[in-house]
C-alpha cells in the first residue's frame, strides 16, 4: 500500500467518522479452504480487503455497513465499479464509496450512478474533508483522524510474539470471514487458547486485547440487531438461537451432545462421572453473555454509540504515544456507554480466563480518557 | 438449623428483616448488638434492586440522599453498603474523593439471583447465632404460621435466643402473634396476605401442627394447589376466610377452588392495590384450572400463556380454543381480558389497563418464586421481568452395557469434544 493510497484512506475515514460511524481500515476478506494432504497449502485464500470500513448501529439496532475503495491509479474504473458492486453485495454493505484524486471520464461517472455507488473524485474529496473539519470542529493534523495513531498501533501489533500469531490472523482475517454470530464464541476461544501467553503488563498484549474489546462490542451489537428483529420478550431464546443459527441449529447441538454424553455412558457405564459440567450445549459463560446482551438491549442510545467510543479509546494516548482531543461535539461522553464499553472488556476478561487486571487497566485507562 | 437455608434464602431473608428493622430506633442496643450484619445485607439488597439495570450512577451523593428517606438506608452505612456490593462484584469502577463516594458502575445480574450473592456475603461476614436464627425464624414464618412451642421443639432455638429474637420480631412488626385460649400462641408473619389472621386459633385448635405444617409447605411450593379433599388444612382455612381461593368452572361443570398465600413485602398489595393482588390471582386461578382440568389439551407451561397476554406483537390475545369462554371467565368478568369471537371459540384477549399488565405480571411472579413476587421488593419498574432459569442437561436413565476391556476418554477429551460440537473450539 502506498503512502498516498493511505492518505486517502485516512481521508475516507474522517468522513465516515463525521458522519457518526466506528471505522475500520484494510478489512480482509476470504474464504476458507481445504488442506492439501502435505498440509503445506494455506488454510484459506484472500478474495480481496476493504480499504475503508464505515459501520453504523441505527437506534433501534439496525446495522448500516458503508465501504470506501480507496486508490491513487488511475486505471480501469469501470471495472473497480463492477467490483466494488460485487464486494457491496458480498458483504452486505448499504453503501459506497469510489474515491480517486482526478477526475474521472463521464461514462465512468454514468456507471457509478447506475450501481448507486458514490464517485468521490478529483476536488470533491478535499470539499467533503473540509466540510467535515468545518463542522466537527476537528483540526486536520489531530493523530486521531490523520492516521498516524492508526500506523503506530498496527506497527506495534505487527512486532507481536511469533506464537501469538493465531490471534493476529484472528482479528485480521478470520473475525471477518466467520458469520457473526460465530463470533460470539470464536473471539472467546482464541483468547481463551493464549491466555497463558498474554500480559496485562506487557503494551502490545494490552493493546491487542483493546482490539479484541472493539471487535466483541461489534459481535454484541449484532447479537442485539438479531435479538431485536426476532424476540427481545424472550432476549434468552433469541440469544440461543443465534449462538447455534436458528432454533433448528440450537436442537441439532443439544441433541448432537445428549449423543455424546449417552456415547460416553456408553462405554464408561457407571464410570462415566465427572467433576465438570462437560456435555453442556451453551458455554460456561452463557449467563454472563446474557447479562451483556441485555444490558446492551436495554439501552439503545447508548449502546449503539460504544463502538466510536472504543476506537477513540483504542487510538489514544492511553494505549499509544499519541495525544489528542476529540471535541465534545463530535463525540459528547455518555457515562452509560463508556460503562457498557467497560462491561464488555469485564466480560472477555473473565469468560477467557484472562488476567483480571486485563479489564483493571482497560477501565482505568478509560476513566482517563472519557472524564466528563 | 440456619446452615439448612439455602443461600439465596440467606439474602431475602436479611432484606425482611432489614424491612421490618425499619419500624425500629437504629440505634436500640439489640440491634447494634444482634443484627448488625444482618441490616448490613439487608439494606444492601434493597439499594441493588433500586439501581439494578441503571448501569451508571454519576451522582452517589445524590443517591446516598435518596435512599436514606426512601430505603432507610443510614448514610453512616452508606459506604458500607457500597464496599460490600463492590466485594460481590454487582458494582465496580467506584469512584472516590476521599471517603465520599462519587460515582460507579452496577453490574447487577439481570437474569440471575442477586440474592444468592447476598446470601455468600451474609456468610462471609460471619453472624451471629441470634441473627442465624433470626433468618430461620423470618424464613419458617414466609411459609406458615407457627406455635411458640416449635421453636424449641422443631428450631431448636434455645429460649434465650428465642426471647430476644421475639422482642426484635414485636418491635420490628416481623414477627405477629395470636393467643389461644390454653395459653399457647400462634405466630405468623405480617407479609401474608392473611384475609383475616384472628382466626388463626381456630385452624391450630382443630387440625395436627404436622397437618398443618405439611399443607401450609405443599402451598408454599405450589401457588394456586386445587383444593382437592386430601388437603382438609387449606379447605377448612378457605371456608373460615383465612385465605383466598378463586374458584372455576371445570369442563364437567363442577366449581374448583384454587388456594393462595401470597407473600409480599409490598404491603400496598395488601392495601391500596389489593384489587392488582386479586386480579393476579383471578389470572392464576384462571391458568391452574387449565393445568389441571384441562383434559387431553392441558396447559403445559402456564407462563407462557400469560407471557402471551403480555406481548404486544401478538396482540395481547390467545389463540382460539373451546374451553377459553368457560375457562378465562372469571378473568373476563373482572374486566382483565375481552372475548374476541373466532367462529363459536373465543381469543381471551388482555384489556391494556395499568392494573391489568401489573396483575399479569405479579401472576408470573408468583408463579416462579413460590407466592413471592420479587419486584416489590425495590426494582425499578422498567427492570426487565426476564429472569433466567437455564435448564441443565438431565442424564438420561441408561442401559449400562457388559463390562469389556475398553479405552476410557479422559474429561478434556470429552469436554473437546463437546467444544467442537457447539461451536467452541478454534477454527483455523
Amino acid at each position: 500500500m502506498s503512502e498516498k493510497d493511505f492518505q486517502l484512506k485516512v481521508s475516507v475515514r474522517k468522513i465516515f467518522w463525521y458522519e457518526g460511524m466506528s471505522t475500520r481500515l484494510n478489512v480482509k476478506l476470504s474464504a476458507l479452504v481445504s488442506r492439501d494432504t502435505s498440509k503445506t497449502r494455506a488454510p484459506l485464500e484472500e478474495y480481496t480487503d476493504i480499504d475503508v470500513l464505515g459501520i453504523f448501529f441505527t437506534p433501534d439496532f439496525r446495522l448500516r455497513l458503508k465501504i470506501g475503495d480507496c486508490s491513487t491509479s488511475s486505471r480501469r474504473v469501470p471495472e473497480r465499479l463492477f467490483w466494488l458492486e460485487g464486494v457491496k453485495h458480498f458483504f452486505k454493505a448499504d453503501e459506497c464509496y469510489l474515491v480517486r484524486p482526478y477526475d474521472v471520464s463521464s461514462s465512468s461517472k454514468q456507471l457509478a450512478a447506475r450501481l448507486g455507488i458514490s464517485l468521490v473524485c478529483g476536488k470533491d474529496l478535499e470539499v467533503l474533508m473540509q466540510i467535515a473539519s468545518n463542522e466537527s470542529k476537528l483540526r486536520s493534523d489531530s493523530p486521531f483522524l490523520n492516521g498516524s495513531s492508526y500506523q503506530e498501533r498496527e506497527h506495534i501489533l505487527d512486532g507481536l510474539e511469533e506464537k501469538l500469531e493465531p490471534l493476529q490472523k484472528y482479528r485480521l482475517v478470520y473475525y471477518w470471514l466467520f458469520e457473526p454470530r460465530r463470533n460470539l464464541q470464536q473471539l472467546i476461544s482464541f483468547l481463551t487458547d493464549f491466555q497463558s501467553h498474554l500480559r496485562p503488563d506487557n503494551k502490545p498484549h494490552l493493546i491487542l486485547f483493546s482490539d479484541y474489546v472493539w471487535l466483541y462490542a461489534l459481535t454484541v451489537l449484532q447479537t442485539v440487531e438479531y435479538v431485536a428483529a426476532t424476540g427481545i420478550s424472550d432476549i434468552n431464546r433469541s440469544i440461543r438461537q443465534y449462538l447455534f443459527g436458528g432454533e433448528l441449529g440450537l436442537r441439532e447441538r443439544e441433541s448432537l451432545v445428549k449423543q455424546l454424553e449417552e456415547l460416553r455412558h456408553i462405554i464408561e457405564g457407571s464410570q462415566a462421572t465427572s467433576a465438570r459440567e462437560i456435555f453442556e450445549v451453551l458455554p460456561p459463560y452463557y449467563d454472563d453473555l446474557l447479562e451483556l446482551v441485555t444490558r446492551f438491549a436495554r439501552k439503545p442510545r447508548a449502546s449503539t454509540k460504544a463502538l466510536r467510543y472504543a476506537e477513540s479509546l483504542n487510538l489514544s494516548d492511553a494505549f499509544l504515544n499519541q495525544s489528542y482531543d476529540l471535541p465534545q461535539e463530535l463525540m459528547p461522553i455518555d457515562e452509560v456507554t463508556v460503562k457498557l464499553l467497560n462491561d464488555v472488556a469485564i466480560f472477555v476478561t473473565e469468560a477467557s480466563g484472562l488476567n483480571k487486571d486485563f479489564s483493571r487497566k482497560y477501565i482505568e485507562l478509560s476513566n482517563q480518557v472519557f472524564t466528563t | 438449623m440456619v446452615d439448612q437455608l439455602e443461600r439465596f434464602k440467606k439474602g431475602l431473608r436479611s432484606q425482611d428483616v432489614h424491612t421490618g428493622l425499619r419500624n425500629v430506633d437504629p440505634n436500640s442496643g439489640l440491634v447494634v448488638q444482634y443484627m448488625e450484619n444482618t441490616r448490613l445485607i439487608g439494606m444492601s439488597a434493597s439499594l441493588a434492586l433500586t439501581i439494578k439495570g441503571q448501569d451508571v450512577i454519576e451522582d452517589a451523593e445524590a443517591l446516598k440522599v435518596i435512599v436514606a428517606d426512601q430505603l432507610d438506608i443510614e448514610p453512616f452505612a452508606f459506604n458500607d453498603v457500597i464496599d460490600l456490593l463492590e466485594g460481590t462484584g454487582a458494582i465496580y469502577n467506584v469512584k472516590r474523593e476521599g471517603k465520599t463516594i462519587k460515582s460507579f458502575s452496577e453490574k447487577m445480574p439481570l437474569h440471575k439471583d442477586l440474592f444468592e450473592y447476598l446470601g455468600r456475603a451474609w456468610e462471609d461476614r460471619r453472624p451471629t447465632e441470634i441473627e442465624a436464627s433470626m433468618l430461620y425464624t423470618v424464613d419458617a414464618l414466609a411459609t406458615r404460621p407457627f406455635r411458640a412451642s416449635e421453636f424449641e421443639k422443631s428450631f431448636g432455638i434455645d429460649p434465650k435466643a428465642q426471647e430476644i429474637i421475639l422482642e426484635l420480631g414485636e418491635q420490628s412488626e416481623l414477627i405477629k402473634e395470636i393467643g389461644l385460649t390454653n395459653g399457647d400462641k400462634i405466630y405468623y408473619s405480617p407479609y401474608f396476605s392473611f384475609e383475616n389472621p384472628k382466626i388463626m386459633g381456630e385452624l391450630f385448635a382443630s387440625h395436627t401442627d404436622d397437618a398443618i405444617r405439611a399443607e401450609f409447605e405443599k402451598l408454599k411450593t405450589y401457588q394456586g394447589i386445587p383444593l382437592t379433599d386430601d388437603l382438609p388444612v387449606l379447605n377448612d382455612a378457605v371456608a373460615r376466610g383465612l385465605m383466598q381461593a378463586p374458584s372455576i368452572e371445570d369442563p364437567a361443570g363442577l366449581e374448583r377452588g384454587f388456594a393462595f398465600a401470597p407473600y409480599t413485602l409490598g404491603h400496598e398489595y395488601l392495601t391500596t392495590k389489593k384489587a392488582v393482588l386479586e386480579k393476579a390471582l383471578a389470572v392464576l386461578a384462571c391458568v391452574r384450572c387449565g393445568q389441571h382440568f384441562g383434559g387431553y389439551t392441558a396447559i403445559y407451561a402456564p407462563e407462557r400463556i400469560l407471557e402471551t397476554l403480555l406481548d404486544p406483537l401478538r396482540e395481547h390475545k390467545l389463540k382460539a380454543h373451546s374451553s377459553h369462554k368457560r375457562q378465562y371467565r372469571l378473568m373476563h368478568r373482572m374486566g382483565i381480558v375481552n372475548f374476541i369471537p373466532s367462529g363459536s371459540w373465543v381469543q381471551p384477549q388482555l384489556i391494556e389497563t395499568e392494573d391489568n399488565i401489573e396483575a399479569v405480571m405479579l401472576a408470573i411472579e408468583l408463579l416462579k418464586y413460590s407466592g413471592e413476587p420479587l419486584s416489590d421488593r425495590g426494582v425499578p419498574p422498567d427492570a426487565p421481568k426476564i429472569l433466567m432459569n437455564q435448564g441443565r442437561y438431565l442424564t438420561p436413565i441408561m442401559t449400562v452395557h457388559k463390562k469389556r476391556k475398553r479405552l476410557l476418554l479422559t474429561d478434556a477429551h470429552w469436554e473437546a469434544l463437546v467444544n467442537a460440537a457447539t461451536g467452541r473450539k478454534r477454527i483455523e
